[in-house]
């Protein structure tokens, strides 16, 4: 009797256990978001010259952070993570799909809107990188500080 | 006393502990978070400030730049959301551990 109940306990654990509430580390997600990182900063580098010049890399760049999205929403229990994703490329948001909508607006952004963005859109990935981080192990990761604070 | 009672009486005040240092952490990090977040918008708003004052950047790219403030403290606030998650998951397997290491210990002693 006491051995069933033990059994029945264990098993019950076990069970339990094996139901993850948290989403697994991907390679593929962490590689997404550093590579991503580097590309919409090497563009927004450039985005005082006239959008027409770069519009194929923009269309590039637009491209991979919808696949990065797409792959980030199809994991299991990453809702938190694709929200992330769905931030940083949607142009109806402030951050890199909304930064390459006002680029082709107003056809050329000033050198201080570029520099500025830069340290935006940085630290935005670094968020996100910092959950993937995470999600291998736990770290207090932190986005840098922009240059010239703290 | 039961083995059920055994058991308890070992685990319980292990996952108290795990309870209490998990619950800290949570509280250091979001009042961490926060302040640090707070000085470097004050930081960022100053320059920016100065920048329109200047006319280096447009109205329209002063506004632009005040809503991506207010997007990175919501992608903040999802990754600590993530982390969180993250965290509890750790947390539900480190209580499942303690409880199946005590039963085993009180079923075979030694």
């Amino acid at each position: 009797m006491r051995a069933r109940f033990f059994a029945v306990l264990l098993c019950t654990f076990a069970l339990v256990g094996a139901c993850a509430i948290a989403p697994e580390y991907s390679a593929v997600a962490y590689k997404n978001a550093t590579d991503l990182k580097v590309e919409s900063l090497e563009l927004i580098s450039e985005s005082t010259d006239s959008y027409s010049q770069h519009s194929l890399q923009a269309k590039d760049l637009t491209e991979n952070l919808d696949k990065a999205y797409e792959y980030a929403n199809g994991l299991p229990h990453n809702e938190v993570t694709a929200e992330m994703w769905w931030k940083i490329k949607s142009p109806d948001q402030p951050l890199v799909g909304g930064y390459l909508a006002l680029w082709r607006t107003r056809g050329k952004v000033t050198p201080a809107l570029a520099d500025e963005y830069q340290t935006q859109v940085a630290e935005a990935f670094d968020y996100l990188i910092c959950l993937e981080a995470n999600k291998k192990t736990l770290s207090r990761c932190e986005a840098k500080a922009p240059a010239g604070d703290g | 006393m039961s083995a059920l009672d055994d058991i308890l009486e070992i685990a319980l005040p292990k996952i108290r502990d795990l309870a209490v240092e998990f619950g800290n952490d949570i509280v250091d990090d979001v009042v961490g978070d926060l302040q640090q977040f707070v000085r470097s918008t004050a930081d960022k708003l100053q320059r920016w400030n100065g920048l329109l004052a200047e006319e280096k950047l447009a109205p329209e790219e002063y506004a632009f730049l005040v809503k991506s403030q207010v997007a990175l403290l919501q992608m903040r606030a999802l990754m600590r959301a993530g982390i969180a998650q993250i965290r509890i998951d750790k947390f539900r397997n480190k209580v499942i551990e303690i409880v199946i290491d005590t039963a085993f210990d009180v079923i075979i002693p030694g």
